[in-house]
């Protein structure tokens, strides 16, 4: 394979950027590009020395000609572009010792853009190619150097936003969920095995084959995939956030409530019904989660225009949400309330009463409401916790957290589509049984890399940044 | 013409030898066929019987083609049972055993009528190969002119081509294909206990001027080993002790064109010659324990692979320790014989151990041993050799098959060699080659499985080899593959006809299974449930569909598939049971074919390819895969390795 190059510190002033080189011919092509490797000036001088220091050439000439570079030795030498020379740090690690598996070479240059573009230029202009997405790691993986859900962990890592992205970047790309699956693909050739063999030989030849723990087993892979698929479902909360939508009639302090919780004053407060006509929207974090929060147009009977689309608003807006909060006026019930109660029945709802500052008991009868006040901000702290349990997100603080991205999970999902199919084992015959196992163990490879191709491949690394 | 002048020649009248030289015949082509002795045409050398467990789907193949193995195994069927019968059709296996006797004696009576065959009792002693000019070949005793290899092959690298063969008397004959079936009896050797002789099987003579000859040609050979048990005598058996196993009805034979009337008569003469199961005891496993190095398998005194699957009673006691009893399975050797094949009980023990073996066995306490076990080890050529059309890569005409290229068994060995002898002709004829596919037959799965993943120990076939086991059935193996026959000659006028007639009723069907049936007392009889829970009426598809529906009872009911014999009311059955899962095993098959269209250069070097692990590398510098899906089945490639060519080769 040709040998790649890519800039693997973000666009933007910072203190240094780095170009990175991988393949057989990386140090090649990269002392092409420079000279005096390891100079006396006195740039670094001490710590060069201590980091190997390297040799030296004559200035001008090119370090190719002369000089032998070690392995994880720090270089300071410079490097020479169409338009420019500039000092730098070159550290070359020899395959199989680095992160591709090939080896790599990094330029330490200083940190501008037109300075690591100019280095690009001039390694690309000898003889590397301008790396793809994510084609180091993939390199990596092709080398053996990691798993897929390794890799998939880094590029959760390079992604990170919460601390709880990082712990399941982390935990990805420490293996945990290979383990799991490791132990998932073991079960099911436990299971395949002795269905094989009763239908491959005789009886004559190897006698009665016992299959009667085979439901048992399959039984308990399928229980091992159900937790990936529970635990797909936190995973797809750190990813992404909690939808949370507040809904009631106008006039019940939706709004106050909003800005009470995402901590401004976002939205705009009146004692006017209806102020609020389109979605507004606005995210905030609670215990490591994203609450993506929308306020919407109270719902009633009306005539005007307006607010009619921004009533449809609200109903779509519930479509799209986990969570939706029907906030209540405690001082104020009506029968409008009930009506909405009974309308959103079959959702994920929580009943807010606002306004429990205020006198009156008249929200008494709704005994699993969240009792809170926007204005006094009592009860806001319960309401997050409540969300976070209806959501199943409770736990994310846990280090061990299993972490499955989306293709995991739609991964997960087929496999249990599979073994679905077996609704009393005894029901199947063998061979079909076997079938319906053999594809399930086929599906749940995808995750463990065994069954590896191109289109896995390239929706995976499209999700890295180019230099890694 | 020439008297020593052939089209092809064909080495071996084995299972393998007698197919190849018969399709070439059949196809047009003049063929000397050599054998070693006439005596040992289509000799049983082991267990007496045809089929088992992906054997059978292999002879019902055979069939399909226009090969003679299903024909003439149902003729010297003694009886005659579907293994598997418990599960799904996919897995129904025949197995017939055979009386040994008769089915040589019939194939060589096959082979003496066979137009344009010539039998002749030779050994041969050597290939004789031309060089190869261009396309030509070059020889100045023929003259004739080598054949072209069909598009997927690359013959403009061969500098070899095959012009003839030599014969222990000095005789020489030419031809333009040669296809070697020598079976285990190149440099064989039997091994019995510490004794060992230079033999063929049942004291045929070995071959041992063949295998110079090739690994002169550069032909890479090496040492394989098989064994077979004891026979004993029919009236020195308590059969009391042991537990009957007879035939059971069946459908159809091994081959289509076996008339019921003919099968009927194997049913009706079965009675008399059941199987008989029993077993080992601790006795048993303690002589054989105590003289365990006396025995040729266990002293070193082979170095060969044996077959794992097929093991020794030596190694099962090594191996299963735990086990108190093994199971030995008695079999009748044929109507005219009262030997009896002792399953289970292969050994390499010496012949006063194997007596006391046998006779510690409850029922043969006073056996008397009428052959010996033995082991025997022969060379064989490494099948990675071989192109998918099993002609050599380095030599042009010359084909092997059988036994000589790894595989083990009948029926392994007959497929292979009509698939060479098919693939001679379309050669000597300059056609694109024969090659069946894997998600076709299973005949494609064994040669790909040679060719390919290629073999340290006699390959048998099974089922788990096939990815799409679902659909491959013996009972659809006619519609899989018999217009390949069909298109190249080799069915027979009444063969076409029946297949004809099998594929107009099954069309039909197809409006037959949407027909609706209503929700009465017939309907709930036929579905084996109440009458009340019927809501509504089912079509006959959706009623086959139901796991406890049987499509006799359901015709035999409502009559609605008229004149469609039971075999073929059978196969409809299948696909109506199997059609949710052959959905998703289509899919795959889809998704292979994507692979299969992405080819391979022929001449490229994979040491260039550093990303490659090493052994990836040497196994596709080896083997040169045509295809990425051929090299996706290859030993020893991963996953990221088939990525890596994507990727290089896109």
């Amino acid at each position: 394979m040709d040998t790649i190059a890519g800039i693997s510190t973000p666009q933007g002033k910072g203190g240094i950027s780095v170009v990175r080189l991988s393949g057989a011919s990386a140090l090649s092509i990269a002392l092409l590009c420079v000279v005096g490797v390891g100079g006396k000036s006195g740039i670094g001088g001490k710590a060069c020395e201590k980091m190997g220091g390297g040799g030296q050439v004559d200035k001008g000439k090119r370090a190719s000609d002369s000089i032998e570079i070690k392995p994880r030795y720090a270089y300071l030498c410079e490097v020479k572009t169409k338009h420019f020379s500039d000092k730098c740090i070159l550290i070359y690690f020899k395959a199989p010792h680095s992160y591709t598996g090939e080896d790599i070479v990094e330029f330490q240059l200083h940190g501008s853009n037109a300075i690591a573009n100019g280095v690009l230029a001039e390694v690309l202009a000898k003889g590397a190619r301008l790396a793809e997405n994510g084609e180091f790691s993939m390199r990596a993986v092709l080398n053996g150097k990691m798993s897929i859900t390794e890799a998939e962990g880094v590029a959760s890592l390079i992604n990170a936003q919460t601390a709880a992205q990082i712990r399941a970047g982390y935990s990805l790309s420490s293996g945990h969920l290979q383990k799991r699956v490791l132990e998932i693909e073991g079960l099911l050739y436990s299971a395949l095995a002795p269905l094989e063999a009763s239908i491959a030989y005789t009886q004559e030849e190897i006698g009665e084959v016992d299959l009667s723990g085979i439901p048992t087993i399959i039984e308990k892979a399928r229980q091992a995939l159900l937790e990936l698929d529970s635990a797909a479902g936190v995973s797809d909360i750190i990813e992404n956030g909690i939808s949370v939508t507040l809904v009631g009639r106008p006039n019940v302090g939706k709004s106050s409530l909003f800005n009470a919780l995402v901590g401004a004053d976002r939205a705009i407060v009146t004692d006017i019904a209806g102020t609020t006509r389109d979605v507004i929207s606005e995210s905030f974090v609670y215990n490591d989660v994203v609450f993506n929060l929308s306020d919407t147009a109270g719902i009633r009977q009306v005539t005007d225009q307006i607010e009619i689309l921004g009533i449809q608003k609200t109903r779509d807006t519930i479509k799209g949400s986990q969570i939706i909060l029907l906030v209540l006026d405690s001082t104020d019930i009506t029968k409008d309330d009930q009506q909405l109660l009974e309308q959103f029945s079959g959702l994920n709802l929580l009943v807010v009463l606002n306004k429990v500052d205020k006198a009156g008991k008249t929200g008494a009868k709704f005994k699993n409401a969240i009792r809170v006040s926007a204005n006094t901000k009592q009860g806001l702290d319960k309401l997050k916790e409540q969300i976070l349990v209806l959501a199943n997100a409770k736990g994310l603080e846990q280090g061990d957290t299993l972490y499955l991205n989306s293709r995991h999970k739609n991964v997960v999902k087929k496999a249990l589509e599979h073994l679905g199919t077996i609704k009393q084992a005894g029901d199947l015959e063998t061979e079909v049984l076997f079938f319906v196992v053999k594809n399930a163990l086929q599906e749940i490879s995808k995750i463990s890399g065994k069954d590896f191709n191109t289109e896995l491949a390239n929706e995976i690394f499209s999700k890295f940044c180019i230099g890694k | 013409m020439d008297s020593n002048k052939y089209d092809a020649i064909v080495v071996g009248g084995g299972h393998a030898g007698v197919e190849a030289g018969l399709a070439l015949a059949r196809l047009g082509k003049r063929v000397l066929l050599c054998a070693m002795s006439l005596e040992s045409i289509s000799f049983m050398a082991c267990n007496p019987n045809i089929g088992g467990t992906a054997k059978a789907h292999l002879v019902k193949e055979i069939d399909a083609l226009g090969g003679q193995m299903g024909v003439n195994a149902d003729r010297a069927a003694i009886q005659i049972k579907t293994l598997n019968n418990s599960k799904g059709a996919a897995v129904h296996s025949l197995r017939a055993q055979a009386d040994r006797h008769k089915y040589h004696i019939d194939m060589k009576s096959v082979l003496e009528r066979q137009v344009n065959l010539h039998l002749l009792e030779s050994e041969v002693t050597e290939i004789l190969v031309g060089e190869r000019v261009g396309d030509k070949a070059e020889s100045k005793a023929s003259g004739k002119t080598g054949g072209k290899a069909g598009v997927a092959l690359d013959t403009k690298n061969k500098d070899k081509c095959v012009i003839g063969v030599k014969t222990e008397f000095g005789e020489t004959f030419y031809a333009g294909a040669v296809v070697v079936a020598s079976g285990v009896y190149l440099n064989s050797d039997i091994v019995i206990g510490q004794v060992k002789k230079r033999s063929g099987p049942s004291s045929f003579a070995a071959a041992t001027k063949l295998s110079d000859s090739l690994r002169a040609l550069g032909v890479e050979l090496r040492r394989f080993q098989t064994s077979t048990p004891p026979r004993i005598l029919k009236r020195s058996i308590d059969f009391s002790k042991f537990t009957r196993s007879g035939g059971e009805d069946v459908l159809q034979g091994f081959s289509a064109l076996t008339a019921d009337s003919e099968l009927k008569k194997v049913l009706k003469k079965q009675k008399n010659y059941p199987c008989y199961l029993g077993y080992t005891n601790e006795k048993t496993h303690e002589i054989i324990k105590q003289n365990i190095k006396s025995s040729g398998i266990f002293s070193g005194a082979m170095d060969s692979k044996g077959p794992r699957y097929c093991p020794s009673i030596e190694e099962k006691i090594v191996r299963f320790e735990e086990k108190q009893r093994h199971q030995i399975f008695l079999e009748p050797e044929g109507e005219n014989t009262d030997e009896y094949y002792l399953q289970g009980i292969f050994t390499g023990l010496p012949t006063n151990i194997q007596r006391q073996v046998v006779q510690s066995i409850e029922g043969l306490e006073s056996a008397e041993i009428m052959r010996y076990a033995y082991a025997i080890e022969y060379d064989a050529v490494n099948s990675l050799g071989v192109n998918p059309n099993l002609m050599h890569k380095k030599i042009a005409g010359l084909f092997f098959a059988g036994q000589v290229l790894g595989s083990s068994g009948y029926e392994e060995a007959a497929a292979q060699g009509l698939l060479a002898g098919i693939n001679a002709k379309l050669f000597l004829d300059a056609e694109s080659p024969l090659i069946l596919k894997r998600e076709e037959s299973y005949i494609g799965v064994l040669i790909d499985d040679l060719c390919l993943k290629g073999v340290d120990e006699p390959y048998r076939m099974m089922t788990s080899r096939a990815e799409h086991r679902l659909f491959l059935r013996q009972d659809n193996a006619d519609l899989r593959l018999s217009q390949y026959a069909i298109e190249l000659g080799l069915a027979c006028e009444s063969r076409k006809k029946l297949f004809k007639k099998r594929q107009k009723d099954i069309q039909k069907a197809d409006k037959i299974l949407q027909t609706v049936l209503k929700p009465d007392a017939r309907l709930a009889d036929v579905l084996g449930v109440e009458l009340g829970v019927l809501k509504s009426g089912l079509s006959v598809y959706e009623a086959l569909k139901r796991p406890k529906t049987c499509i006799f009872k359901l015709n035999s009911t409502y009559n609605l598939f008229k004149g469609v014999p039971k075999h073929t009311l059978f196969t409809i059955q299948s696909n109506v049971k199997y059609s949710g899962y052959l959905a998703i095993s289509n899919a795959e098959m889809a998704k292979e074919k994507a692979l299969a269209h992405f080819s391979l250069p022929q001449n490229f070097d994979y040491n260039s390819l550093k990303n490659l692990r090493l052994e990836a590398r040497e196994k596709l510098n080896k083997i040169k895969p045509q295809t990425l899906d051929q090299a996706k089945r290859i030993t020893g490639i991963s996953p990221a390795d088939i990525t890596v060519l994507l990727l290089h080769f896109k």
